[in-house]
Parts: C-alpha cells; sequence; structure tokens
C-alpha cells in the first residue's frame, strides 16, 4: 500500500470510486469535498463551484452512460483528486460509438468559446433544447466548461466495436495558488492508466487522504450502499461492514498525524464472492514492534482463543478518553476468519507505514 | 423525570430513555467516532435516575450492527444498572433481533457470557 500512498502522495485527497453510481453517492462525494475545502486554507472559495461540478459530472454519467452493453475490463467510473490550489474531477463511462464523433465535435466547440459565448450558447439551448442528443453534450457539459473556466479535457477509447469508454476530466483552479496541480493533459493520461488498473484490480473505493471523522462518515455510507445487496442488512453484510468501520476507524484512532493531517489509504477490491481490504497509514516508531507481536500473536490463536481474549477484553480494561476499545484487530481477526496479513515500510523520511490487508468473505 | 429522546443519525442509535416507565431502549447502529462523547448524555441522565429508581428497570438493545467500542459501552451501561439489580431492584436485559441474524445474536450471547445478570435474547 505505501508505493500507492507514494504514488498519489502530492493529492490531498484523491476519491476513486467504481461501484454503484447514484444520487446518493454524488452527495457522499460532495460532503467528502467540502470537508476538504472549509479546512483548507485556500479552497475555501472553491467550495461551492467543485460540489456543483461534481452534481453536474455525476448527472452527466448518470443520464448518459450506455447502461446496456456489457463489456468486460469497464465499469463506470468518478475520481476526485485536490491539491493544495486545485481540484480535477474525471469521470469515465460507456458511450455508442455512433454518438463518438457527434460528441468530440460539440466538446471540442464549446472548449473553443469563451465565457460569453459559452453563456449565450447556454441561453440558446436552454430555450431552444436543439442542441442536445442521446450522445451527450447538453447543457450539462455547457455548464461545466462554463462553471470550469477551463477547457474540458476527454478522451475516447473504443472497447467493442460499437461502444466506446469516454473519459472527461475538468479543473476547478484557485489561480493564485495553483502551482502544485499537474498539467491536465498529462493528467488525464496518467489517470487512464490509473482507472485500468483499477478495474483490473476490480477496485470498487479507493481513497488516500485525511482520515477523520467528516471524511470517514461519507466513506462508510458510500461502502454501506455497495455492500448490502438487499433491503435488509444480511448477518454476513454486517460483519463486513463492522470489520470496514474497525480498519477506518483503526487508522483516524491510531495513525500518526504528520504535518497536521492524519493521512492514510484505503481500498476496498472485489474478488469472486468475497472483498480484499487494503490500508495504510503512519505510526510512531515506538509502536510498530508492539502492534507486531499483537498481529503475530493474534495470527497465532485459535478462534477460540481469538473469542476467549475479546470476552475478556470486553470487561476490561475500560475505554480509553480517546474512545479506544483494544478490540479492534480481534474483531477483524475474527470477522476474516484471521485471513489477513501485514506489513511495516521504513520510508525515506525516516518514519514507518503499516499497511494492512483483510481477505473478507 | 423527563425522558432522553436522542434520534437516529448516521453513526450514531436512536436513544428513547424514559425515567418515568423505567424502559430504556437503544436502537439501530452505533459507531461514534468517540463513543465516550456520545454516550455521556446517556450515563448522566442514568446517575440521575439511579437515585429514585422504579421497582424494575428494563434495558432493551435492538441492533442493526455496532463498532467495537460500543460492545463496551453496552457492558457499561449494564452494569450501571446491575448496581440496582445488587440493591434489590428487578433489572431486565432485552436484547431484540433476528434468529437468523447470526452477528447480533452472538454479539448477544457474548455479552450474556461475561455478565451476570437477567439478560435475554428475544428473536423478534
Amino acid at each position: 500500500m505505501y508505493k500507492l500512498y507514494e504514488y498519489l502522495r502530492d493529492e490531498k485527497i484523491c476519491l476513486a470510486y467504481l461501484g454503484l453510481i447514484n444520487d446518493s453517492i454524488t452527495d457522499k462525494f460532495i460532503d467528502l469535498s467540502e470537508f476538504y475545502m472549509v479546512h483548507s486554507t485556500n479552497m475555501g472559495k472553491l467550495k461551492n463551484k467543485t460540489s456543483f461540478l461534481i452534481a453536474e459530472c455525476f448527472q452527466n454519467t448518470i443520464r448518459h452512460r450506455e447502461k446496456e452493453a456489457k463489456v468486460t475490463n469497464h465499469k463506470d467510473y468518478f475520481q476526485i483528486n485536490a491539491w493544495d490550489g486545485g481540484v480535477v474531477l474525471s469521470s469515465c463511462n460507456l458511450v455508442q460509438e455512433k454518438y463518438v464523433e457527434d460528441l468530440r465535435k460539440k466538446i471540442a466547440y464549446i472548449n473553443s468559446l469563451g465565457a460569453e459565448e459559452l453563456k449565450k450558447l447556454h441561453d440558446e439551448v436552454l430555450s431552444s433544447d436543439g442542441f442536445s442528443s442521446k450522445g451527450g453534450a447538453g447543457l450539462g457539459l455547457i455548464d461545466m466548461a462554463r462553471k470550469s473556466g477551463l477547457p474540458l479535457r476527454f478522451n475516447f477509447s473504443s472497447v467493442e466495436s460499437n461502444v466506446s469508454e469516454f473519459f472527461i476530466a475538468l479543473e476547478i483552479l484557485n489561480n493564485t495558488e495553483a502551482i502544485h496541480v499537474p498539467k491536465i493533459s498529462l493528467y488525464l493520461k496518467r489517470e487512464i492508466e490509473f482507472y485500468k488498473t483499477l478495474v483490473k484490480k476490480d477496485v470498487l473505493i479507493l481513497y488516500r487522504g485525511e482520515f477523520s471523522k467528516e471524511t470517514l462518515m461519507p466513506m462508510i455510507e458510500m461502502l454501506e450502499q455497495n455492500l448490502v445487496s438487499g433491503k435488509e442488512v444480511s448477518s454476513n453484510e454486517k460483519r463486513r461492514l463492522v470489520t470496514l468501520i474497525e480498519v477506518l476507524q483503526n487508522i483516524s484512532k491510531h495513525g500518526k498525524t504528520l504535518d497536521a493531517n492524519k493521512t492514510g489509504i484505503f481500498s476496498i477490491a472485489e474478488e469472486g464472492d468475497s472483498f480484499v481490504v487494503e490500508s495504510g497509514n503512519f505510526i510512531d516508531k515506538h509502536e510498530q514492534e508492539p502492534l507486531r507481536k499483537t498481529l503475530e500473536a493474534i495470527k497465532a490463536m485459535s478462534t477460540d482463543d481469538i473469542v476467549a481474549l475479546y470476552k475478556k477484553r470486553l470487561v476490561t480494561p475500560d475505554i480509553t478518553p480517546e474512545g479506544n476499545s483494544g478490540l479492534g484487530l480481534l474483531e477483524i481477526a475474527r470477522n476474516s476468519s484471521k485471513n489477513f496479513s501485514w506489513e511495516f515500510t521504513e520510508t525515506p523520511e525516516n518514519e514507518t507505514f503499516f499497511s494492512i490487508k483483510i481477505n473478507l468473505q | 423525570m423527563e425522558p432522553l429522546i436522542i434520534p437516529e443519525s448516521g453513526e450514531c442509535p436512536a436513544i428513547n430513555f424514559n425515567g418515568a416507565t423505567g424502559l430504556f431502549m437503544l436502537s439501530g447502529k452505533s459507531y461514534p467516532e468517540n463513543v465516550n462523547d456520545f454516550y455521556k448524555p446517556v450515563f448522566d441522565y442514568l446517575d440521575h435516575y439511579k437515585k429514585a429508581p422504579n421497582s424494575k428497570t428494563t434495558l432493551e438493545f435492538n441492533w442493526l450492527y455496532f463498532n467495537t467500542a460500543t460492545s463496551k459501552i453496552i457492558i457499561k451501561l449494564i452494569m450501571a444498572l446491575k448496581e440496582l439489580n445488587d440493591q434489590g431492584k428487578q433489572v431486565e436485559i432485552l436484547w431484540k433481533c433476528k434468529k437468523t441474524d447470526e452477528l447480533m445474536v452472538e454479539k448477544g450471547e457474548e455479552i450474556k457470557d461475561v455478565l451476570d445478570i437477567d439478560f435475554n435474547i428475544v428473536y423478534v
């Protein structure tokens, strides 16, 4: 996990989402983005614009994606990346090949227009309905270009004879502070490669960023939406959710604060009928040995012994002032049938990075 | 005594503690980031109630799911009422769950095992 964490090290937040797409998920993205914007020193003024564009991007994907085509190695995808000074939103969905050329021309046309001309086009489309088609490039794309104030970046990648993957990325920049944001033309290329890796690994959600109550809540709600199949939560689904909550809260409670942030990384991927959960975070150097010994001891225990220790700890010792129970790793071990592994990485900055990988049936 | 009512929200359960009737109910999900902060008003309410308790007190749980820190809160709540039991008052713990909900049955049985109190798992 450390390699992936490092790969994304410049991002303040990276949330890649390849799960179920609906309006409720849009709201969770907005919650997460607004938390970051409000708590970032120089991004507050971009908050409303970013929220608007997240909603617009999702709407665009929901309305215009090709839902009928069954394409292997494709998942509808949405991602937000935030740096000091800027945000990039990107998405990928399928479109029918017959709309590609039309869509390409329309985006190129939108990109060629200045602010005044975009406003004029917007008003024309609003009054006539003439520009919109099943291929997209209606009001949504015009609004995205207007709000962003920068050209929309896009790419089509043919995946089957009659279907293409449509990537689109847009920037929201704080012009005076945007020096950390990579050039978007390079970004889109990197993004497509990144997306392909995530699809190959069957990733549902990947998050790299701050781990706090405010960022975990939207994440947990996204997980609930994706892991619960029916109206009622089954016992096995509960077991998975409880484990995921422990993993995420372990980072927010035990992760080391560096540069005033408790950052970490988390991903969940499908593997047949089960899930692979991976997370990583910094820990205090002196915590490595005790943690390693605890993990080794739990791994060596029989399930009965784990349950016995769990019960013993239920009654003693008490919860710490920070709300820690000492039961989290035992719960993870029980719910994964001890199917977990871990790694400690010494970073070039002489910090200790702890990664854990858990298989959940 | 006025009831303590906290509506369910996100990671926090619905709480309905009625000191007048002696029926205290918790239901839904519980995984607050810091359980101590969330449950403080609940323990404050119980402390107040214990000064003039009813002859019978019922603590009823009906969970969807909860984190490990909440497990300890559940134990603390039961222990707080056990003091009344030790003083000769009747205290009943009801753990409501579906028979098919293996996880919640298991959690209930484990708590029952570690405590010496009238603890009933009720299938609903």
